[in-house]
């Protein structure tokens, strides 16, 4: 049987002189989820659309199982585009069959399914209500639904997360790791870095369609070493920006937030600080994603 | 298979239940009996013209009762002029007129008002004039007889003829008139749902790219089978309203003959001297087939266009080219229909998107035979299949392009695009 999984090689495309992907390569498992992050424009759509069969590659190859990934296996997919998109006069019920329907699923079974995924999602509208007369987030999640409910082995959601309540991003998040658990291989992409670093096994940073991040959260954070270091003692700003090796302080309240060139400058910081015992708080963490997620974006091209 | 059945249901459930489809079916009805109606009540409301023949001469007064016309209701009891004018001004009459001899000839004054309804002056005046021949043949002292073939009228004889398949045929002057009305009938009726079809598929492709609906479908099943799946919802459609007119139709025509002809009997012998097409005639299943093929090709071409733009509003844009070419065609049709039998309806009769309107007024008209109709259904057949073709693939590279510029920079990235890809194959 070998691996099953997602495979993308080499993949390459330019719209006229622009590059919108360069050189991308990663794999998604059985099981595993991927999140792909990056500015707009940075490809990540261009990416979705290539594994769909939307739009050509220039170059490279997608695999699915081993196989070319074509329309045949269109029914093992999931796809939640970036933009939302429902018939806005159809019920909540029509909706979801129509869709399923078209990943092959039987008529009966999609209804029947239908109430529990209502449920489950915590959707606040019956079967028969028209699409337009739901909430926003509520026919969001009705398309979520309908991306998931014939139970997909390869999920693909373009900012699934965007435009929900924190207590609807919880609710999301739950039906991601579900799906995790029941094999599924998901990409998806979002700009909020809390979420990429909760639920994502791996993470793929995108630059103008280069490949700038690639890993699992932990490495990818660890590969910067632990220059942050949250810091609460008697010591003043002053005194530690005077420390060598301190790039930059930021003073929060009581504590500091430190910016270091390397990891063993905070054993010299460590010292310094417990020179008269105790401490409430010496905390040297790599950066957050979302502060590499920053300087990542910011730096110019090299 | 399943997938082209749930998009087929999907295009044609949606539109079946949709405000826009049911009132098109129910246009031509509503539109028929109004114009019914109205002309029930206009013939109802038309009476009799009424006027009075007076004269200062009582010589001529017995002359002037002889005078009857049609539809023309004389006033005996009025006399003389003075009383005509009384009657006139209290609209008891529509008008009168004068009669006296002035140098040995007879003169007439009509008097008419002008809110009344016209009197029929070519009807009186021959009256006159034959009264005026009596009264000269009289004052001449001619016999009987001399009179009598002075009296005789030209001898004429109508016929208009009109030829099928190269054979004269003779029609009355009756059916050219139900001729015409039925071949303009079918021009008006053609356009208005050639527009309608292509209104409705072009939003709905559009409406569906435009809500990014089209990503997911697309990314459910091929481009080819929803293309299919739509177009053949369409053509469901087209049948479902051909089936409700075939019902309305035979229903509608036993209720004419069993309970208006029987109420009204001229209507009756009117009707059977006039030759309706029968229903399964060549004519009418001809023109079946234009509508559904021309429906059909606009309806292709229609599709297209829709994935062109990026949102539902920007729909007219696409349309209004189309939409001209079928005016165009309803123009032509129209001139057709009142036996213009010029170079440009000749030609036109076979080329695709205006053939469905032009050819079935021609067959109407009679002024083209079977097998010419056949010979342009045929055409407008393969050049349906081909147009399905291009549109096909047209609509593959359009349909998930997203532009902000205008219609002719999205079809020209779209050429790129199927070039780039032909390139690579």
């Amino acid at each position: 049987m070998g691996i099953k999984m997602l495979s993308l090689q080499h993949l390459t495309k330019s719209f006229g002189k622009m590059k919108a992907v360069d050189d991308v390569t990663f794999d998604v498992q059985h099981g595993k989820i991927l999140g792909l992050i990056g500015q707009n424009g940075a490809g990540k759509t261009t990416t979705f659309r290539m594994i769909l069969n939307f739009i050509e590659p220039d170059r490279g190859l997608i695999t699915w199982n081993d196989q070319p990934f074509t329309q045949a296996q269109y029914d093992e997919l999931g796809y939640l585009p970036e933009e939302r998109g429902l018939f806005p006069k159809m019920t909540v019920e029509n909706q979801i069959v129509y869709f399923a329907e078209l990943r092959g699923m039987k008529r009966a079974d999609i209804r029947r399914e239908i109430p529990r995924w209502l449920e489950r999602f915590e959707v606040k509208a019956k079967p028969t209500d028209k699409i337009k007369d739901l909430s926003k987030g509520n026919a969001q999640k009705v398309q979520l639904i309908a991306t998931l409910i014939h139970q997909p082995q390869l999920v693909i959601l373009d900012e699934p997360f965007s435009g929900l309540d924190p207590v609807n991003v919880s609710i999301l998040r739950e039906g991601i790791l579900e799906l995790k658990k029941q094999g599924a291989a998901i990409i998806y992409s979002d700009h909020n870095m809390d979420n990429v670093e909760q639920v994502s096994d791996q993470l793929v940073m995108l630059r103008s369609g280069k490949m700038v991040l690639h890993g699992t959260v932990d490495d990818v954070r660890q590969s910067f070493g632990r220059v942050k270091l949250y810091l609460e003692s008697g010591l003043s700003a002053e005194q530690v920006r005077a420390i060598e090796g301190v790039i930059e302080v930021k003073e929060q309240r009581q504590r500091l937030e430190l910016t270091l060139a390397d990891e063993t400058v905070g054993q010299k910081i460590f010292t310094l600080a417990t020179a008269n015992g105790y401490i409430p708080e010496f905390n040297q963490q790599p950066p957050t994603l979302e502060e590499i997620f920053k300087m990542k974006a910011g730096a110019p091209n090299a | 298979m399943h997938k082209f059945k749930t998009v087929f249901r999907q295009v044609y459930l949606k539109n079946l239940r949709s405000g826009a489809f049911i009132w098109m079916v129910l246009a031509p009805i509503v539109i028929a009996a109004i114009g019914g109606l109205i002309g029930f009540f206009i013939a109802k409301s038309q009476e009799d013209v009424t006027v009075a023949l007076v004269t200062p001469q009582t010589e001529l007064q017995p002359a002037l009762n002889q005078i009857k016309v049609a539809d023309l209701k004389i006033k005996k009891s009025i006399k003389t002029e003075a009383a005509a004018k009384k009657a006139l001004s209290q609209d008891k009459i529509d008008g009168y007129a004068t009669v006296r001899t002035v140098k040995n000839n007879l003169q007439v004054n009509y008097i008419s008002r002008t809110d009344s309804q016209s009197l029929p002056f070519t009807e009186l005046n021959s009256q006159f004039t034959q009264l005026n021949l009596q009264y000269q043949a009289q004052r001449l002292q001619m016999s009987s007889a001399q009179l009598a073939t002075l009296l005789q009228p030209v001898q004429t004889k109508q016929k208009s003829v009109s030829f099928k398949d190269g054979k004269q045929v003779a029609r009355n002057d009756n059916q050219r008139a139900v001729n015409v009305v039925m071949a303009t009938a079918t021009a008006v009726i053609m356009m208005m749902f050639i527009m309608s079809y292509a209104g409705m598929i072009a939003s709905e492709v559009a409406s569906e790219k435009g809500t990014r609906i089209m990503e997911i479908i697309l990314s459910s099943i091929d481009v080819k089978t929803q293309f299919l799946g739509k177009i053949c919802g369409i053509f469901a459609l087209i049948l479902t309203q051909l089936l409700i007119y075939a019902v309305l139709f035979v229903g509608g025509r036993s209720f004419v003959n069993q309970i208006i002809a029987k109420q009204y009997p001229q209507i009756k012998a009117l009707l059977a001297s006039l030759q309706l097409p029968s229903f399964w005639s060549t004519q009418i299943l001809i023109t079946i087939a234009f509508f559904i093929i021309g429906i059909l090709t606009y309806t292709v071409l229609a599709a297209m266009l829709g994935s062109l733009v990026s949102a539902v509003e920007q729909v007219q844009q696409v349309i209004t080219p189309i939409s001209l070419f079928a005016v165009f065609a309803y123009v032509i049709g129209l001139m057709a229909a009142n036996g213009t039998d010029n170079f440009i309806v000749k030609v036109t009769a076979y080329i695709p998107l205006l053939s469905p309107i032009v050819m079935p007024v021609r067959l109407a008209t009679e002024a083209a035979g079977t097998s010419e109709a056949l010979i342009s259904l045929a055409i407008s057949i393969v050049v349906m299949i081909l147009l399905y073709f291009v549109s096909l693939t047209l609509y593959r590279a359009n349909v998930l392009v997203y532009s902000d510029g205008n219609v002719w920079q999205s079809m020209r990235s779209s050429f790129n695009i199927l070039t780039n890809r032909k390139r690579k194959n």
